[in-house]
């Protein structure tokens, strides 16, 4: 076991390591010059070239991309262009509330999905099951601005109540930032709710069907067991396959939510930078976003070894 | 793989199927026929009528500028099609080819080819897009590409997968033992049975690209003004959502309308094309 | 009662949208106390839904619409298609048992085995969980398990079709039932593992005394097995007797092709004999005799007007117009 979750670590370094490859060279497609674009007009031949040696743009690609990667590894992303401040910290304080916010978002989403999920599966054909299956089909339907848009105005037209602005650290007044923090966390959440109660149904009736809960049933079990001590557990594993490929949409969602709710996430900041046109912030969230993700799989792959006893560890995947 | 009038008949059979059809057949009318239904110049403005509620003359109002929203949205539907027709083209036929031969050739070509779409599947795919516009520029055409890129991996699988349980039918075996060479095999014996599944990714993957097309406009990376775009349209709508709250509604109504249309025909063309995934 | 299981006018119908279609029709038989009862037919013919139905197993959309299932607890005679969810859970597993064909897909892949034969134990006894553990293992070494310690913690993935069967006989068997109902428990297995697993069941059955019913589409497993014996064809009995009497004074035209097309099956001298057509689709609705179509002594009336299961000897009945002493010409 130990074994295996150690090899699955060495794996992830070709993984990380292409990974950050492919951004470096989409990188290079970037059209133009980047120097003159910060030089703008006092762009002389010597400055052109103090600053070319200064970010080592005077070397080979092969050279620039070591260089970079080498840095990176060791939590070095560069600076800023338009702050000069280093990039990895404020990634790291950035990556705190938007870590918050899907947190909160997938669990929301759990909270709503999966016992509905159940109950659709349980009562199928019925209108409870046409009614979970409609709103489902709705929320994947739905993309998160609109809801986002629309709940703002239903709110503040219905309700009178505007979503609060101006961002509270958790570390400063716990219950502003969760009043902050909820409505955003809804909406983002309700977007992947859809999925989740698609999933969580159909696996679950797929589970049902299986030949083995009719043994289940002929050794004497009541529904409750068939349901929740056989049915759920083998459905879950389909699941949690959904819930760790939902976790990167999620990672994606907040770059959209943040923007509407004004939350200094991440995913402002990935925004922000592609707006300044700062690209060593942009390459360095993008890199920093998609080694979340990749650890999060990785994570998820793990568990199913707690849940399903079939997966050997040998084997490789 | 059965005949179009046999999948299309099941479509019909199907009420909630019946009701994506509709949906669907809407939108291509509206971005077909644009110039036909559309009742004003979409960059036409005019500052004596700006922010006017929907009235007969102007069906959803009219934005900021006093642009005819209805008129707007028509053309958004034509473009929101289009991006997504590009773009999922785009990836579509490399996702075919890359997954044809890394499905036939699983050795080392299989791969190089899965071990990058793997990478590529290591970003959130609204990020990826981000990124690739924010390198090349935001623009219509580069909206397409990098959404078409996002999609890729998706075909890719989905093709590889298939081909490689087709590939062990024995008909595929007695095909390579009566001397067919590779190129005859995949194009007479895979393509025709890997049909199926493609058709049902590409209709979902269409709903997927033209909602990454409205996120991205609405973060104002995709479709540049003037272009109409439903995305940029809901985005500029929240300076007045107070003044003027059908800027919101009608784009939002549209977006919705469509993805839900093109999900729904997605689902139940699954379910014609492949019994088995019914539940 | 003499007979630990009386099924009376079982009805079964497939209920669907607009209109539902009959597939078992109107079948009673008897199981008696400590005897075996095959139950032979093709498939899709209506057995293992009538096994499912003594369970009350019948999923949606699926449903027993007719007819009573009499069946003896604590002296008392109660009918099954009448009983609440409730009393049935504590008849299952405990009263009748079932084993069914797939041993490889019959048990839950996530759970080991120790704790998928304990649930039975739990379902219906107070033990404690030391006697639980120690009677499955007894159990285990009963159905011939080797190493069944080890065994106890193997997951289903990493035992064998026959070792499985084994198993899910053992649980089946565990809490004494007075009835077990076996659905074609050989079918997935390899020929010489299926002797096996049918010598196993002959003799647990004495050791329990404990009644069978044998589902089965192979008359071989029936001769081994059974005492008595129904042939099932779409939906009905057409003919009910005991095995000798089957296999030495067979009546009806479909289990004559039935037992020709096994016993053919050596013999080079002849022609494999096959019966000739197919099954009628289950629920199609067949004004005369159900095998008329594929029948090679059919007269005129067969295919006019359906025949009635009659006696035709002590014990011995049939469905057929060939020993319907009836004026067929009326």
């Amino acid at each position: 076991m130990r074994a295996y979750i150690i090899r699955r670590l060495m794996l992830l370094i070709p993984i990380l390591l292409g990974i950050s490859l492919m951004i470096f060279l989409i990188m290079q497609f970037i059209p133009g010059d980047v120097i003159s674009g910060m030089l703008g007009i006092e762009e002389t031949p010597e400055l052109r070239a103090q600053l070319e040696k200064k970010l080592g743009l005077d070397q080979p690609l092969y050279k620039q991309y070591i260089n970079w990667i080498s840095k990176a590894v060791r939590g070095d992303f560069g600076t800023s262009f338009r702050t000069g401040k280093d990039i990895f910290p404020e990634i790291m304080s950035r990556f705190k509330i938007t870590f918050q916010l899907t947190i909160m978002a997938a669990i929301i989403s759990w909270i709503i999905a999966i016992p509905l999920g159940i109950l659709s599966a349980m009562k199928r054909n019925s209108i409870i099951d046409g009614f979970v299956r409609f709103i489902s089909l709705l929320g994947v339907s739905v993309p998160s601005f609109a809801l986002a848009t629309l709940a703002i105005l239903l709110l503040s037209k219905g309700f009178n109540y505007y979503p609060s602005v101006g961002y509270v650290d958790i570390t400063v007044d716990p219950i502003r930032n969760l009043e902050i923090m909820f409505l955003p966390a809804i909406i983002l959440g309700s977007s992947m709710a859809g999925s989740v109660m698609r999933m969580t149904r159909s696996s679950l009736l797929e589970t049902l069907r299986q030949d083995f809960i009719k043994t289940i049933r002929a050794k004497g079990a009541s529904e409750k067991v068939v349901l929740f001590v056989h049915s759920l557990k083998n459905a879950l594993i389909p699941i949690i396959t959904l819930i760790g490929m939902q976790i990167g949409s999620l990672l994606g969602g907040a770059v959209v939510i943040e923007q509407i709710f004004s939350i200094p996430g991440l995913g402002l900041m990935t925004l922000t930078g592609i707006n300044q046109r700062d690209f060593p912030v942009v390459q360095g969230c993008v890199l920093f976003i998609a080694f979340v993700y990749v650890i999060v799989n990785l994570t998820v792959d793990i568990l199913y070894t707690y849940i399903d006893p079939r997966i050997t560890y040998k084997a490789g995947r | 793989m059965e005949s179009l009038k046999e999948v299309f008949m099941g479509l019909l059979k199907d009420r909630v199927g019946r009701l994506g059809m509709i949906g669907v057949l809407i939108i291509i009318i509206m971005a077909l026929l644009s110039p036909y239904i559309a009742n004003h110049d979409v960059t036409e403005m005019n500052a004596k009528i700006k922010l006017s509620p929907p009235n007969s003359e102007y069906f959803f109002g009219t934005d900021e500028f006093g642009r005819d929203v209805f008129s707007r949205i028509v053309y958004g539907a034509r473009v929101s099609l289009w991006v997504g027709l590009i773009s999922v083209g785009i990836s579509a036929t490399s996702g075919l080819i890359l997954g044809l031969v890394a499905g036939y050739y699983e050795g080392k070509i299989g791969t190089v080819i899965m071990s990058i779409m793997d990478m590529l599947f290591a970003f959130p795919s609204i990020l990826l897009a981000l990124f690739i516009v924010a390198v090349l520029g935001p623009s219509l055409t580069n909206t397409m590409i990098a959404i078409g890129i996002v999609n890729t991996p998706v075909f890719t699988r989905t093709v590889r997968a298939s081909v490689i349980s087709v590939k062990s039918m024995e008909y595929i075996t007695s095909a390579r033992s009566i001397g067919l060479r590779d190129i005859q095999i995949i194009l007479k014996h895979i393509l025709p049975n890997i049909l199926a599944p493609f058709t049902v990714q590409a209709t979902l993957a269409l709903s997927g690209a033209i909602l990454t097309e409205a996120s991205m406009s609405f973060l104002g990376l995709g479709i540049q003004p003037p272009d109409p775009s439903w995305g940029s349209m809901l985005s500029e709508s929240r300076k007045y959502m107070e003044l003027a709250p059908w800027l919101a509604i009608a784009p939002s109504a549209f977006i919705i309308i469509t993805i839900l249309s093109f999900n729904i025909m997605g689902d139940s063309l699954r379910d014609v094309l492949d019994p088995k995934f019914k539940l | 009662m003499d007979n630990i299981l009386e099924i009376k006018n079982l009805g079964i119908d497939v209920i669907g949208e607009k209109s539902s279609r009959i597939l078992v029709d109107n079948v009673s038989f008897n199981v008696k106390k400590r005897g075996s009862l095959g139950i032979v037919g093709e498939s899709g013919c209506g057995k293992s839904i009538t096994a499912l139905s003594i369970m009350q197993l019948l999923d949606y959309p699926l449903k027993q619409t007719r007819g009573q299932i009499l069946f003896e607890k604590d002296s008392k005679i109660i009918d099954l298609a009448r009983v609440d969810k409730s009393y049935m859970k504590k008849v299952r597993g405990k009263e009748i048992s079932m084993i069914f064909q797939e041993p490889m897909t019959a048990l839950d892949p996530i759970f080991n085995i120790e704790y998928q034969i304990i649930e039975v134990l739990k379902f219906h006894t107070d033990l404690k969980k030391k006697d639980m553990k120690d009677k499955a293992l007894e159990m285990l070494k009963k159905v011939g398990i080797p190493r069944a310690e080890v065994v106890m913690k193997n997951y289903p993935h990493q035992l064998s079709g026959g070792m499985l069967q084994r198993i899910v006989i053992s649980m089946a068997l565990i809490c004494n039932p007075k009835l077990l109902i076996a659905d074609e428990p050989t079918t997935a297995l390899d020929v010489t593992i299926q002797a096996q697993i049918l010598e196993l069941i002959n003799e647990l059955r004495n050791v329990y005394e404990t009644s069978v019913i044998m589902i089965t589409h192979d008359l071989g497993v029936i001769a081994e097995t059974c005492e008595d014996v129904i042939v099932f064809y779409a939906g009905q009995i057409v003919e009910e007797t005991n095995v000798q009497e089957l296999f030495n004074n067979t009546k009806h035209p479909y289990t004559k092709g039935l037992i020709n097309s096994v016993t053919s099956l050596g013999d080079k001298t002849r022609p494999l004999y096959t019966i000739p057509g197919t099954v009628p689709i289950a629920g199609e609705v067949i004004s005369g005799c159900k095998f008329v179509e594929r029948c090679d002594s059919a007269m005129k009336i067969c295919s006019i007007k359906e025949p009635d299961l009659i006696e035709v000897s002590k014990g011995h009945k049939c469905r057929c117009w060939l020993y319907d002493g009836r004026d067929v010409n009326e």
